[in-house]
């Protein structure tokens, strides 16, 4: 464990060392999508299926930025080490892969999640009822599954294409335009149903359904946690498979 | 001797070139082993199927008798690897970058800590203990590379051209740590530098395109080679009676003159005094012996195998 907790801190400290470089985006995201919500969307369409719309879409929108920032994230992160040498420095090393893609993992998780819960504190200061406490501890924790299995992909991408164009042209060619099938902003129920065959085998439909049905908007079906968490396992795995067989592919 | 490293038929091909072509050798204990070879020879993807980075595509290799295959993590624990390029984590200071070397190599976090600050004190760099690598130099960065290396303190330390492009002081003092470091681990050099390779190491092996095209001690290689020595011999004066009396000599196989020297090989078993009875000391100014440095030996060997493949 001291090796997965040496790892670990060694990745937090570029956060910890330059806070003001990850915190005043969050701030900027925060405030603007307060805005865009509050006074842009709502004043547009106040509910959706009787639901008030900032707290229809904050969920969806807190689970989008958790997955485009673990991805990127975790992306960025393992391509800086393979760029500057130190992932094979690393990899000469005795720990095992499973122990440095956990580190990397919960490096993405914890900084993402901070992320999120600043968001998330901006609309709660601000809105009068984003759902309660408790439910937004649920959807933090589908986020955190939605977390790993971003930042997993991201690691696999990295390490699969060794180049940044790669992984921002898969993010917006290929998962942003899936995004309008996987419920973020229609619930997956309104498809006909090849469609919504097609909405589930995305991994970010899971995490947008769930996360509706913490604050019981939409009804809660145990099934979506446990795929969620297959995807996030089978993430992890493959991203130990890609770093255990890095340069030997 | 016991075997520290023993490879066998070992090869690996990168699309259409063989980098390594059925490479087969053994390392001793305790010794220092260099490996010697232009550029693309092979050396570097050597290292990186030695340090397990590299899978081969064929061959079997042992290392203080584990199956590298099989036990490759095992291997990861007792190995050290400095690399050619710089790779230490450049948001780190000097000093974690030692640290968590040691932390993954099983160390507890406080030996960890006091190993690295012993290896930095040895490399004279406790005042850049807390900088970061881009704030160094390239030769204080190359000694805080062995120094990572060494702080898991390795029974095989592999390092590769680690005294490339550094000062005199850097250099020295990585030999100097090197040498000190015989009687504890076995270690793997490779290197273009044929001057402190025959300085410092107790065998050296040639590897060209991929092939071993040479491997001995230092002496041997000498002994071994097919260049012969050379014997510069001037006059004081051009006659040609000279050339008529060396070119009628028993002893000498091949003569080149130049004005009043000239350079003569000899055949086996005669030495130059064989010749020099022939003339008397007002005549010769001055005589030397050119023995083949071993930089002229290799590249000799390596132009041979490149023109014959």
């Amino acid at each position: 464990m001291s090796k997965f907790f040496t790892l670990l801190s060694n990745e937090l400290q570029q956060v910890v060392r330059h806070p003001n470089r990850e915190v005043i985006p969050v701030l900027i995201f925060g405030v603007l999508s307060y805005i865009g919500l509050e006074f842009g969307l709502q004043n547009l369409i106040p509910t959706i299926q009787q639901v008030d719309t900032t707290l229809w879409f904050l969920p969806g929108l807190i689970l989008f930025y958790l997955m485009f920032v673990a991805y990127q994230y975790a992306n960025a992160k393992i391509l800086e080490k393979v760029e500057s040498g130190y992932l094979s420095a690393l990899r000469s090393n005795a720990a095992s892969p499973w122990t440095f893609v956990f580190a990397f993992i919960a490096d993405t998780l914890i900084v993402s999640i901070v992320k999120a819960l600043i968001i998330v504190g901006i609309f709660a200061i601000l809105t009068p009822d984003i759902g309660g406490f408790i439910p937004w501890m649920g959807i933090l924790g589908i986020g955190a599954l939605t977390t790993v299995f971003w930042a997993g992909a991201g690691i696999v991408l990295g390490l699969l294409r060794k180049e940044y164009l790669a992984a921002s042209q898969i993010f917006s060619h290929i998962i942003l335009p899936l995004l309008a099938v996987t419920g973020l902003l229609i619930p997956i129920q309104v498809y006909p149903g090849q469609i919504e065959l097609i909405t589930l085998l995305i991994p970010a439909t899971y995490g947008f359904e769930l996360s509706r049905a913490t604050l019981g908007i939409v009804e809660f079906q145990g099934w979506m946690l446990a795929a969620l968490f297959g995807w996030a396992i089978a993430a992890v795995s493959l991203a130990v498979y890609a770093l255990h067989t890095e340069g030997r592919r | 001797m016991e075997a520290s490293i023993s490879l066998k038929n070992v090869s690996k091909q990168y699309g259409l070139r063989k980098a390594l072509k059925q490479v087969s050798f053994g390392v001793e204990k305790n010794t220092i082993f260099c490996l010697v070879g232009p550029s693309g020879a092979g050396k570097t993807t050597l290292l990186n199927v030695l340090t397990t980075l590299v899978r081969p595509d064929d061959g079997t290799i042992y290392i203080h008798g584990l199956n590298l295959k099989t036990r490759a993590a095992k291997i990861r624990a007792f190995t050290g690897y400095v690399p050619e390029s710089n790779t230490l984590n450049p948001v780190s200071t000097i000093f974690e970058n030692l640290r968590i070397h040691g932390i993954l190599n099983g160390l507890p976090g406080d030996k960890a800590s006091t190993r690295a600050m012993r290896q930095l004190d040895r490399f004279e760099m406790i005042d850049h203990a807390h900088d970061l690598p881009p704030e160094l130099s390239y030769g204080m960065q190359r000694r805080a590379l062995v120094a990572r290396a060494l702080v898991s303190q390795p029974e095989i330390l592999y390092l590769d051209e680690p005294t490339a492009n550094v000062d005199y002081p850097t250099r020295r003092l990585i030999w100097k740590v090197l040498n000190e470091w015989r009687d504890r681990a076995t270690i793997f050099v490779t290197s273009r530098d044929i001057q402190e390779v025959e300085q410092h190491a107790d065998r050296i092996m040639i590897l060209a395109d991929g092939d071993i095209i040479m491997d001995g001690a230092p002496e041997s290689l000498r002994t071994d080679s097919a260049r012969p020595v050379e014997y510069m011999l001037r006059f004081k004066s051009e006659n040609v009676q000279y050339r008529k009396v060396l070119e009628s000599a028993e002893a000498v196989k091949a003569l080149e003159q130049n004005g009043r020297t000239f350079t003569l090989q000899l055949q086996d078993g005669y030495g130059l005094e064989t010749v020099l009875r022939n003339f008397n000391d007002e005549q010769i100014e001055q005589f030397t012996v050119t023995k083949p440095s071993l930089n002229e030996i290799i590249m000799d060997l390596i132009h041979k195998k490149l023109a014959l493949d």
